[in-house]
């Protein structure tokens, strides 16, 4: 490979690495801030680099004190909430979209991509309200159960559906299965990339999700952590060095989660980008 | 009778004997069972709230007492709010500034993972990274980084002598400063979708260009641009919708900060103080309604031109 660098490859090179630093440039401030006392950032002059590396106490500071226990069991709630009936009724219904004959199929799908299009904000106002009327207000119900159906999970693996020959259908109908059968021992198996990719993606979403969650819950104890974390911002004073530790903290699982499958990841963030 | 047949027989297709429609009952048994949780779910949570919000935004309504019908009377309000307007030159003001600069970027950046140079899964990933970040946390290392007494931007520039810069009061500043934010954060993701649209673009054509003598702007307004139309008209597209739906950003900043949220709040953000700090749901849910017609009318023009431009292979 390196024989067959240009000049040029070496200047677009050069300037990856430089530019690769300046993107880096914040996770490194966030890192380093989560070792200083509160005093280090506030005193000028600011230092980039915390005086003490082995400083933990913002960790167990939020983690204890701050209840950031509390709110990570939360998101892990919502989070499975989401995820386990979300692909599991989207893949059903990606099945009966995909191979089931009845009345009105196209123009239902169709109707269902308004869904697609459909802002949040547009929604939000009759969407809180009928919380309210379910009683679901400030429970995790409001959070998971209106996150659960979704167009383009169903519509992912719906598309994948299409593509495997119906030849392995026929012949499983030969041999007496019905459409349990077919869906769950043939087709599941073989959309298992999808049904990753996007799973990814409705982890991630129930994740990073904020404005939703902002709404429906009330209760301290019941915040996810995009709202624990806003909420370190106080009107007067915010100790920076907490809430870059937060940032690491609420960050940290679904980086991991990033950098373990990344192949997946990207496919699946290149099919549908994040969901807002 | 032959497989084929079977099958079809099966999945419910065909004429009107006893058995087929018992057959085709049985289909829609199944079904129903197996869509109906999905699509009631998606009418019930997405598709009427979205009617209920047009009709919502012809009401007075504080949220507790019943909506009082009051005809177009809110979006005649809409009209007049100087706020209104204050929000709707800002959601066009980052629209027209982070649509181009994020794809134009995202395509240099694309190029340059193209030429696979040594490392490049490393900056690929580097680069990507951001994306997979909370918006609310990426905006709070913006705001700590921007801090003008703080942050260590102007200790850098104090360095080298710059005096302190109110990065997160002066409205310019603090809009530059989310432009910034919003290109680190989403970038990588512009430049993946892009990446997999060079990558399938053959080589012969470009060396088909060098052998001809062409320049790189040629080869790029020749050939890649045309070949690579869905991807980039796909990546606007996002890009759009994303600068329209701009919220966390706007609400971390404008927490602590009264400038700063006055200067930058966006459509989506005002929907959200309306609605739930003011409780004037009706007026709020009128110019989420104005928002939804913006991002229709903004997708069918662009799926409208997508017919005329877009280049499909």
């Amino acid at each position: 490979m390196g024989i067959t660098l240009r000049k040029r490859d070496y200047l677009s090179f050069f300037v990856l690495v430089l530019v690769s630093l300046l993107m880096l440039l914040p996770f490194a401030w966030v890192l380093f801030s989560s070792f200083k006392t509160y005093r280090e950032t506030v005193q000028l002059p600011i230092k980039f680099l915390p005086k003490n590396f082995a400083n933990l106490s913002n960790y167990s500071d939020l983690l204890v004190r701050l209840n950031f226990l509390n709110y990570y069991k939360n998101n892990v709630i919502v989070a499975l909430g989401i995820l386990v009936p979300q692909l599991f009724l989207s893949s059903m219904a990606a099945y009966a979209f995909a191979r089931i004959d009845f009345p009105l199929r196209e123009p239902i799908f169709i109707s269902l991509l308004v869904a697609l299009m459909v802002p949040m904000q547009m929604i939000l106002m009759p969407r809180y309200s009928m919380m309210i009327k379910f009683g679901w207000f400030d429970s995790f119900w409001a959070v998971i159960i209106p996150s659960i159906p979704s167009v383009t999970t169903t519509f992912f693996i719906r598309q994948q559906m299409l593509s495997i020959p119906m030849s392995l259908d026929e012949s499983a109908v030969i041999d007496g299965a019905g459409h349990w059968r077919i869906f769950w021992q043939i087709l599941l198996p073989l959309c298992k990339g999808s049904i990753l990719a996007m799973g990814i993606m409705c982890v991630v979403f129930a994740w990073n999700d904020f404005l939703w969650p902002l709404i429906v819950l009330n209760s301290q104890g019941k915040y996810v952590l995009s709202i624990a974390v806003a909420n370190l911002q106080g009107q007067n004073l915010t100790r920076d060095n907490l809430l870059l530790t937060a940032a690491i903290l609420v960050s940290f699982p679904i980086v991991i989660l990033f950098l373990s499958l990344q192949k997946y990841f990207v496919e699946g963030v290149a099919m549908t980008g994040l969901k807002e | 009778m032959n497989h084929k047949m079977h099958y079809a027989l099966f999945r419910g297709y065909a004429m009107s004997s006893i058995r087929n429609r018992h057959i085709r009952w049985k289909n829609m048994c199944w079904a129903l069972l197996f869509a109906g949780p999905t699509v009631f779910g998606l009418y019930l949570f997405f598709i009427y709230p979205m009617f209920k919000s047009v009709y919502i935004s012809l009401t007075k309504w504080d949220g507790l007492s019943s909506p009082q019908f009051i005809g177009i009377a809110n979006y005649v309000q809409l009209l007049s709010d100087p706020t209104v307007g204050k929000e709707l030159f800002n959601t066009a003001f980052f629209i027209v500034l982070l649509v181009p600069i994020t794809v134009v970027l995202a395509l240099l950046l694309a190029s340059a993972f193209d030429k696979r140079l040594p490392g490049t899964g490393f900056f690929r990933t580097v680069f990507f990274l951001p994306y997979v970040m909370l918006p609310v946390v990426t905006a709070q290392i913006g705001m700590t980084m921007f801090n003008s007494k703080f942050g260590i931007i102007n200790q850098w520039l104090a360095w080298l002598g710059v005096p302190a810069v109110q990065w997160l009061t002066d409205p310019w500043l603090v809009r530059s400063v989310i432009v910034l934010m919003n290109l680190w954060a989403g970038i990588g993701y512009y430049a993946i979708i892009l990446l997999a649209g060079l990558q399938n673009i053959p080589r012969q054509y470009y060396e088909a260009c060098e052998l001809d003598g062409a320049s790189a702007w040629r080869k790029l307004t020749n050939v890649t641009v045309p070949l690579l139309t869905p991807q980039l008209f796909f990546s606007v597209v996002m890009a759009t919708i994303g600068a329209f739906k701009m919220f966390d950003f706007i609400f971390v900043f404008g927490k602590s900060n009264l400038y700063a949220r006055e200067s930058l709040r966006t459509m989506a953000y005002g929907i959200y103080e309306r609605g739930f700090t003011f409780l004037d749901i009706g007026f709020a849910s009128a110019e989420a309604v104005v928002l939804g017609a913006f991002m229709l009318i903004i997708t069918i023009a662009q799926n409208m031109s997508q017919e005329r431009w877009v280049y499909y292979s």
